[in-house]
């Protein structure tokens, strides 16, 4: 096993996190992990595993029932809410785009909730849609419903980027996205995060994305963390019998698409 | 056809004047609808409890029969006539489709979108009113459109309580029986509804940003009718501002027939000529009650009544059949009320039951009595009010023993006339001075138990604009006992027969009577 990070290197830890809900229901029954400062950990599981609900307690959309989650060197329920959110950028599956404004509008919206003026406003949206290969002059006047999927999914991202946070939170950002289209934006956004250093916690059942685009994954199951650790840890020594199921599905998947691992 | 553009062509201007106001009157009903429901809509989208209250209040007012609700906010508007108990009415209905769609729209919002809002990091405000609230306007506007649309028909309803508009053709069409007047007012009222659901139709497909824009010549049109609907409007409602109560104006009602309504106008015709008062004309209001209610509480300053209405349906007294002690009963009892009863105009007007002559004379029938007999194979029709007066309907039957077997039929005492003549009824209730009862060849049964109480027609106006007009009084007695009955009915038949224009009626017999000279 690795060696723990050293607490400066933390960006969130989730320390014996437990979830139940008000109908009695256990997602989460005491997990512990920790995402490093700019690198993309991405959590894996099927779906019912507990991995969004791991994500939502970062940005306090889900408070632990018991355990904390430290965000910033202080837990989250110690945290606004609306400044602990306004602080990280947040990308959901289909973009979560405001489909009543325009789409410069839309990757401005959270700087513009921060209180940025106008004219510093477009800027930030014209320098983000640029980074994430779109062409503010073409799109930015545009409304969601007028792009494509991958577009749309792109402006998500721009939209994370806008408020220039040092965290970013994806809620299986690229799902809904054709296979082709996935792998090059992910290809993008994955040395996007390189040159700017973010950290991200990346959501996700698509073992091909995490491998793709993760420093550190953390395979969750039932509300436990099964195994956190390298991608190549997995495949020498994966923490048990799902874990190594897991990861030989996920391989024989790959081997028919012809796709490649890291 | 012909007379139909005869009466549009002399009609033009106060047709136009309607159409405005009923369109103010819809317009502002709306606008405030919009601003109390909207937020109703938005507090019960907060909490299951609260939709419950709010939606289920807004239903109940809703299910509420429209002339009833006029009724109760009569007296609440303590007897005000005309346009704010009307608006109220209007709000009040157009409460629940506002307030339902608000809650549709605010719970139709993407939930990836409202996820990515909240999660983005916005206030419950900023969520409310940059992303829940845009979102959810086309919705909303539906709830508008269905509002308007019925708004549109309603407000010709409020015509029974002396609101302007079009309504006030379509009640005038219906006493006086005269189809031209019920399409003057009804054409016109449609045309208005699909003009508003278009207009609201094409604002919400203009304020979704998922429809592409539409450019050019529909524009132009969009643009240039709603300016001509607003224009049109505000012509309404600055109309209404000119005609409020004033220090110098009396304001003179009538019930909904046509010897009433001449009646009135007489009453303002003689206002007019002998006093420097302007005379309001509020007539056609829908019935006994709605009039007395308003001039009791300073609503209406004066109106035409009969004693015997006013002492069994309005001062619910038992019937009597003594014309002397029902007149100083009735002059006693509404003194209380600040009310005078001027001397009687000449008339009596008392309730007749009726039949086509032709079948009257092949049954041999000529007394009430004679009715016995048949009450078997008879059918009857009256008016709501007969129907559930103590000195109507079952009060009759009790007198005569008569034992209806088809129960009698309840619908607007003005189409009974028709009815009995087309044959759907045979016998029906209506008044002695009706000129129908000559035109359409109808007999008036005898009272022979007389049954029915006297009715004379007294002005009653208010003691405190007599007061504060001391010409008013003397101006009004000028018609006491000028009128009889075969004259009531003359000019009764000039207006229900013929097809003339009340005020005219009214203003030649004034004339030719001597009475508009000094």
């Amino acid at each position: 096993m690795p060696a723990p990070p050293d607490a400066s290197e933390v960006a969130v830890a989730w320390k014996d996190v437990r979830k139940v809900f008000a109908d009695g229901h256990q997602a989460l029954g005491g997990v512990s992990l920790d995402a490093r400062k700019g690198e993309v950990l991405a959590i894996l599981g099927t779906s019912g595993s507990g991995k969004t609900t791991l994500l939502k307690m970062v940005n306090r959309l889900n408070d632990p029932t018991s355990g904390e989650v430290v965000v910033g060197g202080k837990p989250t329920t110690a945290w606004d809410p609306i400044a602990l959110r306004l602080s990280m950028g947040y990308v959901i599956q289909e973009a979560g785009l405001m489909p009543h404004m325009t789409i410069e509008a839309n990757v401005g919206l959270v700087p513009k909730l921060k209180g940025v003026d106008k004219a510093k406003r477009t800027a930030d949206a014209h320098r983000c849609l640029n980074l994430v290969g779109l062409d503010p002059k073409l799109v930015g006047a545009r409304f969601p419903h007028q792009l494509s999927g991958g577009q749309r999914q792109r402006v998500g991202v721009a939209r994370a980027l806008a408020a220039d946070p040092d965290l970013i939170l994806m809620d299986e950002p690229f799902g809904a996205l054709d296979p082709i289209t996935r792998r090059e934006i992910q290809d993008e956004f994955r040395s996007l995060q390189r040159d700017l250093g973010k950290t991200v916690i990346l959501v996700t059942h698509d073992l091909r994305e995490a491998c793709r685009m993760a420093d550190h994954l953390a395979l969750v199951d039932h509300g436990r963390l099964v195994q956190a650790g390298r991608p190549a840890d997995f495949l020498e020594r994966p923490a048990n019998e799902f874990a190594r199921s897991f990861f030989q599905d996920a391989r024989a998947v790959t081997a028919i698409d012809g796709g490649a691992n890291p | 056809m012909n007379d139909l553009l005869e009466l549009l062509r002399s009609e033009r201007w106060s047709l136009f004047e309607a159409t405005a106001a009923h369109l103010d009157l819809v317009g502002e009903a709306i606008l405030i609808a919009v601003i109390l429901g909207v937020p109703l809509g938005i507090l019960a989208s907060r909490s299951k409890g609260a939709e419950r209250s709010i939606l289920g209040l807004a239903n109940v007012l809703q299910t509420i029969p429209s002339l009833a609700l006029l009724g109760v906010l009569l007296i609440l508007f303590q007897g005000q006539i005309g346009k704010p108990p009307a608006l109220a009415a209007l709000v009040i209905y157009s409460l629940l489709p506002i307030i339902k769609n608000t809650i549709l729209g605010l719970k139709g919002v993407d939930r990836g979108v409202a996820e990515a809002a909240l999660g983005m990091g916005m206030t419950p405000w900023q969520r409310l009113t940059l992303v829940e609230l845009p979102l959810a306007v086309p919705v909303l506007l539906g709830g508008v459109r269905v509002a308007a649309v019925a708004s549109v028909g309603m407000a010709t309803i409020a015509a029974a309580i002396g609101a302007r508009g079009l309504g006030s053709y379509i009640f005038r069409g219906i006493s006086l029986a005269d189809p031209r007047l019920i399409l003057l007012g009804s054409v016109p009222a449609a045309a208005l509804a699909l003009a508003c659901d278009a207009a609201l139709g094409e604002l919400e497909g203009r304020l979704d940003p998922t429809r592409p824009r539409r450019t050019g010549l529909r524009d132009i049109l969009a643009v240039s009718a709603t300016l001509i609907l607003v224009a049109l409007g505000l012509y309404g409602a600055w109309g209404e501002l000119g005609s409020g109560a004033r220090a110098d104006t009396i304001v003179i009602g009538s019930k909904d027939s046509a010897e009433p309504v001449i009646l009135g106008h007489m009453l303002a015709d003689l206002v007019e000529a002998h006093t420097p008062l302007k005379a309001d004309r509020r007539l056609n209001l829908g019935g006994s009650l709605i009039c007395f209610n308003a001039l009791k509480q300073g609503g209406l300053d004066a109106y035409v009544e009969y004693t015997g209405t006013a002492l069994t349906a309005i001062l619910k007294r038992p019937p009597d059949n003594d014309p002397a002690r029902v007149r100083s009963t009735v002059g006693e009892m509404l003194a209380k009320d600040g009310i005078a009863m001027l001397p009687p105009l000449g008339f009596e007007n008392t309730f007749a039951i009726l039949m086509r002559r032709e079948q009257a004379e092949a049954l041999g029938i000529r007394k009430i009595s004679d009715l016995a007999r048949y009450s078997e194979t008879l059918r009857a029709g009256f008016g709501p009010e007969f129907m559930n007066r103590a000195d109507g309907y079952p009060g009759l039957v009790k007198a005569y023993g008569l034992d209806f077997a088809i129960r009698p039929r309840e619908m607007d005492r003005n189409l009974l006339y028709q009815a009995v003549e087309k044959k759907s009824l045979d016998v029906a209730a209506g008044d002695s001075t009706d000129g129908r009862v000559a035109s359409l060849d109808l007999v008036v049964l005898e009272d022979d138990r007389r049954y029915f109480p006297p009715y004379e027609a007294v002005p009653l106006v208010r003691a405190g604009a007599i007061e504060a007009h001391p010409r008013l009084r003397e101006a009004l007695e000028r018609l006491a006992g000028k009128i009889d009955a075969p004259t009531m009915r003359k000019l009764n038949h000039e207006v229900d027969g013929l097809k003339r224009d009340p005020a005219e009626v009214a203003r030649e017999f004034l004339q030719s009577a001597g009475l508009l000279g000094p």
